[in-house]
């Protein structure tokens, strides 16, 4: 390998300003190429910082050699190390000796080795896993007292599989309601929220690649399939500088890569949805491959008894969603990923023997090529490129037969990125670890397109602002324990943005303290600042409701937040651990739709004509008593939290609550598992949650107004259709009653390589009416009428078996 | 099957099949505001003001209510021009709205407290000629230089009446039954230059694109040109608005709420109320303003 003469090897800070200056000047010249030359460039300019010894390499499962990220690699006298990367990666530096070193993950048994250090070392750790020790003896892969993350929540998918669910089908973003901060939205309209941000605030990623759509069958399942993901993690604050775009947290799942050592399979089957997930090596300990596909069937009985009843008209709804990963160890040092993910949901109706249709159909996709590459045992790489999509589109045709013609309407909004990024873990001296990187992206959207057909006439109805949004950004990051006691996180993340002929520049800087009080007991103060390039616009002109993504433009400008957290952690005897976190986060250029206007645009006006930009903020308090181990697990939680925005067109700017403020908020999650023989079949596992929350806000009248008059309304007809108007003293005017239930569930885990699974669980047990949607309905009886909101339940107790198959 | 395990399955079956419809347990703590509505006419020496309070919507249906020993007083530019006389709540100012001239109307009652709204009329309209062609009726108008003009342009359509000779020997004839006028409920027309926001695809017509209720023109890229609106049908009562930027927000809203509403009766799912349009401060309502030409052809 050629090294750069030109450089002190040992100074890494040079080599963060020359990252920086040849970022700029990249960017500058436009020239992608060049960017994978940097890529190059850096790793072999460090490759002379060897003066220590470093013990580097994957850790990975035994059985299906995947790698497991954030296992921890710990020297076991000096209690040394450090977590493993995203992909298994780990590097530590010390002199020359002899140790003993335990690497440990979530799920699995602790392995302990002894290694002598006498040069540079590579090893590949392999960790074990069995059922006995996955419910018992499992043991933490690193500790939330000691490191510098604040607000960080690891789910294990076997938890996530765990929770008692709404008919059976088990998922990712319900189980992270259940943890402090976070909460879902109201009735059918479920959004999942962050401390009270809107759902568009967290960054969701896919295998790194944001998606945009997260929610199937209007939000009661997210579009994430368990049986293809390996691990989730949730960010509430303390957000480091590798990640950015988002303004109040960051959801990172990453999917698994498929067992290398042998072909396996998974059916799954609930009243819900049925899925096929296969894997194996295409050569193994190679190359391997994951697939798995979920499609509900809550479609087929409602078509079937439209079919029975012999009507004319057929409604149905249903969702699929398709995994697939394949990966290649071209060498010890280089690793390809390919990815991809697909969903989409739809809603159909047809009537009078097929002559109309009307489809509207949403949905995701991303696909993306990734390298990986070892440079030397202080240095990890991870190119991507990536490709994300997301559309939503209104399609409406009316075949006239007898002409043989048709008619045909039809309304999408698109979001289209593509990015190449690079990034780089660094481990130049035994307290540092550092992580930088750029990314260069483009983003397509033409949030709101529309166009009419009649015989061969195409007219275009309605148009607005579309085009591309371009952004390039840098981030550099270090985790320093400074001494024993104290650990700094600090990073800064520089994003520019090109809007239109307008340029937005930003630096965000990103830092998280530790003080570790006692070995038990650590403070943590952090600051994030964050910007975010698209906002959600929520639109209801449809009945449906519908996102609409819409970038920063020359007129509105990108979003920015302040998040700043205090937290103590606390390990207590028992394997317990407690937190206590306080937030506040300060948001400002948040966009909504004006009241009242946001459904008259005009032809070739712009969403961005109707809009409000404002302020809001969020605030509280997260408390949790966790006990992740141990044959009785779970987690106490209660949150105190506050959320609100400000217009100046609204109330002359004072604060109202935002849609999803949640007062109050209290989880109980708890998972038993029986005591198990030898002979027993299957690991017999009670779970159990349970939640509290305070009613949400949401916009509803309960007052109207009579009409203004019209010009010569003595002659004009402005009877009864326009005789009142709805009073509605400001958005989310209103708080809905508390939400809560209790569900249950009981698991047959089989405990062989082959056989099959149950699980039988209850939804909402005690049968609370909590509200899907209300309605206005008006009743007359003879001379007088009556009018009145009525509240839908769609959630009763629900008990539901699902059952899976694995080979 | 035992007594008891009967009994444990009806309260299952209750428990599961209870996915329900019932009253909201909802808490409004919200209390009536003043609602002030007057829209003030270029030209006209007399103005009226409807006021109000806002009523629950919720229990039996009752009239709207009366607001009676209010103050209500308008500005012209700042300084108060008029007080208003009532009559039984019904309130109006005698005074001449002048074109260009920004006007405040307030209200103010001991209960209620003070609600206000603001507007500024627009300039008349100039070079009106609207003639009768072909089956279609053209309006030409020259828009206002320097001014951002919403035009708001529709018929009225009724009944005629017919009438007996008054004197033996003449003949009778008919006559509108202005009873019976009512604002045109389609207007077809080719018109490019018309907003979309209210069209209506109606392919087994001869002009296959009509609007609810009135044809919306907005000035952005035609400020000063002489404009043209050529719609099928010659009503006998034609007209144009030219209204200021609250008046045609609110116009907007009224015209395409009912579209709404319709849409959540048809798929309550996503309920949410379509919000009005106000310019009020202190209460709700409208205060707008407009210049008018309407002509019997």
């Amino acid at each position: 390998m050629p090294k750069n003469m030109y450089l002190c090897p040992n100074d890494y800070h040079y080599h963060i300003r020359l990252l920086f200056t040849q970022s700029y000047s990249l960017f500058m010249l436009n020239r992608n190429m060049c960017w994978l030359v940097l890529s190059f460039m850096l790793p072999l300019s460090l490759e002379a910082q060897q003066k220590k010894i470093t013990l580097s390499g994957f850790v990975e499962d035994r059985l299906s050699g995947e790698f497991l990220a954030g296992a921890a690699v710990m020297e076991t006298s000096l209690k040394k190390g450090g977590s493993a990367n995203k992909y298994g990666f780990f590097s530590i530096t010390l002199p020359e000796g002899e140790y003993e070193f335990t690497g440990s993950y979530v799920g699995y048994a602790p392995q302990t080795f002894r290694v002598r250090l006498h040069r540079d070392t590579t090893i590949r750790l392999r960790l074990s896993t069995d059922m006995r020790l996955q419910e018992v003896q499992v043991s933490s892969s690193s500790s939330p007292v000691s490191s510098t993350e604040i607000g960080k929540h690891v789910i294990p998918i076997r938890q996530i599989k765990n929770r008692p669910a709404l008919l059976g089908e088990s998922d990712v973003l319900k189980s992270l309601q259940l943890l402090p901060g976070v909460n879902e939205g109201s009735g059918v309209a479920t959004g999942f929220s962050v401390r009270g941000g809107s759902p568009e605030q967290t960054q969701m990623l896919l295998d790194g690649i944001p998606v945009y759509n997260v929610n199937h069958a209007f939000g009661y399942l997210s579009v994430f399939n368990g049986e293809a993901l390996k691990d989730v993690t949730l960010l509430k604050s303390g957000i480091p500088a590798r990640y950015g775009g988002r303004l109040s947290s960051v959801l990172d799942i990453t999917m698994r890569e498929g067992n290398n050592q042998r072909f396996a399979g998974h059916i799954s089957l609930s009243p819900f949805a049925g899925s096929v997930t296969l894997e194996g090596p295409l050569k193994k300990e190679v190359a391997s491959f994951m697939i798995s596909a979920r499609r509900t069937w809550l479609d087929l009985p409602l078509r079937l008894g439209l079919e029975l009843s012999g009507s004319h008209y057929i409604i149905a709804y249903g969702f699929y969603d398709l995994n697939a990963k394949l990966n290649w160890k071209i060498s010890d040092t280089d690793r390809l990923y390919v990815s991809f993910y697909a969903g989409d949901d739809a809603y159909v109706t047809r009537w009078e023997h097929n002559t109309g249709k009307y489809r509207f159909n949403w949905g995701n996709m991303t696909a993306s090529g990734r390298w990986n590459r070892v440079w030397n045992s202080r240095m990890f790489s991870n190119i991507t490129l990536f490709y994300s999509r997301f559309k939503y589109k209104n399609f409406y045709e009316y075949l006239f037969r007898e002409e043989n013609l048709a008619e045909k309407l039809t309304a999408y909004s698109v979001l289209e990125e593509v990015a190449l990024k690079a990034d780089f873990d660094y481990f130049p001296r035994e307290k540092h670890h550092v992580r930088y990187g750029l990314m260069l992206a483009t983003k397509y959207y033409a949030p709101e397109m529309s166009y009419y057909r009649y015989r061969d006439e195409d007219i275009h109805v309605k148009d607005s602002t579309h085009g591309n949004l371009r952004s390039a950004e840098a981030y550099l990051e270090d985790d320093w324990a400074i001494t024993p006691r104290w650990k700094l996180n600090a990073g800064v993340r520089v994003t520019m943005l090109v809007a239109g002929k307008r340029q937005y520049y930003s630096v965000e800087p990103r830092v998280t303290l530790n003080h570790l009080i006692h070995e038990k007991l650590s403070l943590k103060v952090s600051w994030s600042r964050m910007q975010q390039p698209i906002h959600l616009l929520t639109n209801s002109s449809l009945a449906f409701k519908t996102d609409m993504w819409v970038p920063v433009t020359d007129r509105i400008k990108p979003g920015v937040s302040d998040l700043f957290a205090v937290g103590v952690y606390h390990q207590l005897p028992n394997r317990l651990e407690f937190s206590a976190e306080v937030y506040y986060n300060r948001l400002s250029r948040m966009i909504r739709y004006a009241d009242g206007i946001h459904y008259i645009k005009r032809k070739d006006s712009s969403w961005q004509d109707n809009i409000l930009s404002g302020k809001g903020r969020g605030y509280g308090i997260d408390l949790m008593l966790n006990k992740p181990f141990g044959r009785l697990s779970g987690w106490l939680s209660y949150s105190l939290s506050k959320s609100e925005r400000s217009y100046d067109e609204i109330r002359e700017g004072r604060w109202f609550p935002f849609e999803y403020d949640r007062r109050h908020k209290l989880n109980v999650v708890a998972d038993y598992t029986l005591p198990e023989k030898e002979e027993h079949r299957f690991l017999r596992v009670f779970s159990l949650n349970f939640t509290f929350s305070s009613g949400n806000f949401t916009t509803m009248s309960e007052q109207e107004y009579v009409s203004m008059e019209v010009p010569g309304s003595t002659m004009l007809y402005w009877g009864d259709q326009w005789g009142s108007q709805e009073y509605l003293p400001m958005p989310n005017n209103i708080q809905l009653p508390a939400f809560h239930h209790l569900d249950i569930a009981f698991h047959l885990r089989n405990k062989r390589k082959r056989g099959s699974s149950w699980s039988f669980s209850i939804y909402n047990v005690y049968a609370r009416q909590n509200p899907s949607f209300y309605f206005w309905k008006r009743q007359e009886r003879g001379d007088t009428a009556k009018s009145h909101y009525r509240q839908v339940s769609l959630t009763p107790m629900i008990p539901s078996v699902s059952w899976s198959y694995s080979f | 099957m035992t007594r008891k395990t009967t009994i444990y399955l009806i309260l299952g079956c209750t428990l599961c099949f209870t996915a329900c419809i019932k009253p909201a347990d909802l808490r409004f703590t919200g209390e009536h505001v003043l609602v002030l509505n007057s829209l003030l006419i270029a030209g006209s020496d007399s103005t009226a003001i409807q006021l109000s309070h806002t009523r629950y919507k919720s229990g039996d249906y009752a009239p709207w209510p009366v607001i009676t020993g209010a103050d209500v007083t308008l500005y012209e530019e700042g300084i108060p021009v008029a007080k208003a006389l009532e009559t039984e709540g019904v309130y109006h100012f005698a005074f001449p709205i002048k074109s260009k001239y920004t006007y405040k109307v307030t209200a103010e009652h001991p209960r209620y407290g003070i609600a206000w709204g603001e507007t500024t009329v627009p300039s008349p309209l100039s070079d009106v000629v609207i003639t009768d062609s072909a089956g279609f009726t053209v309006n030409r108008w020259r828009d206002t230089p320097d001014e951002k003009n919403v035009y708001w342009i529709s018929y009225l359509e009724g009944k005629d009446t017919y009438y007996p000779p008054e004197k033996e020997g003449e003949s009778g004839g008919y006559r509108p039954d202005y009873d019976s006028l009512r604002v045109a409920s389609s207007i077809y027309t080719t018109s490019t230059l018309v907003d979309q926001f209210n069209m209506v695809f109606d392919h087994s017509a001869f002009i296959k694109t009509s609007y609810d209720w009135f044809v919306r023109i907005d000035d952005s890229g035609l400020s000063g040109r002489e404009l043209e609106l050529a719609y099928l049908t010659t009503p006998k009562l034609p007209f144009i608005f030219s209204v200021d930027k609250h008046y045609d927000a609110y116009l907007k809203v009224s015209i395409i709420k009912p579209d709404i509403e319709r849409a959540y009766s048809d798929l309550p799912l996503f309920y949410e109320p379509p919000s009005s349009y106000s310019n009020i401060r202190g209460g709700v309502g409208l205060v707008g303003s407009l210049s008018r030409y309407q002509t019997d052809l």
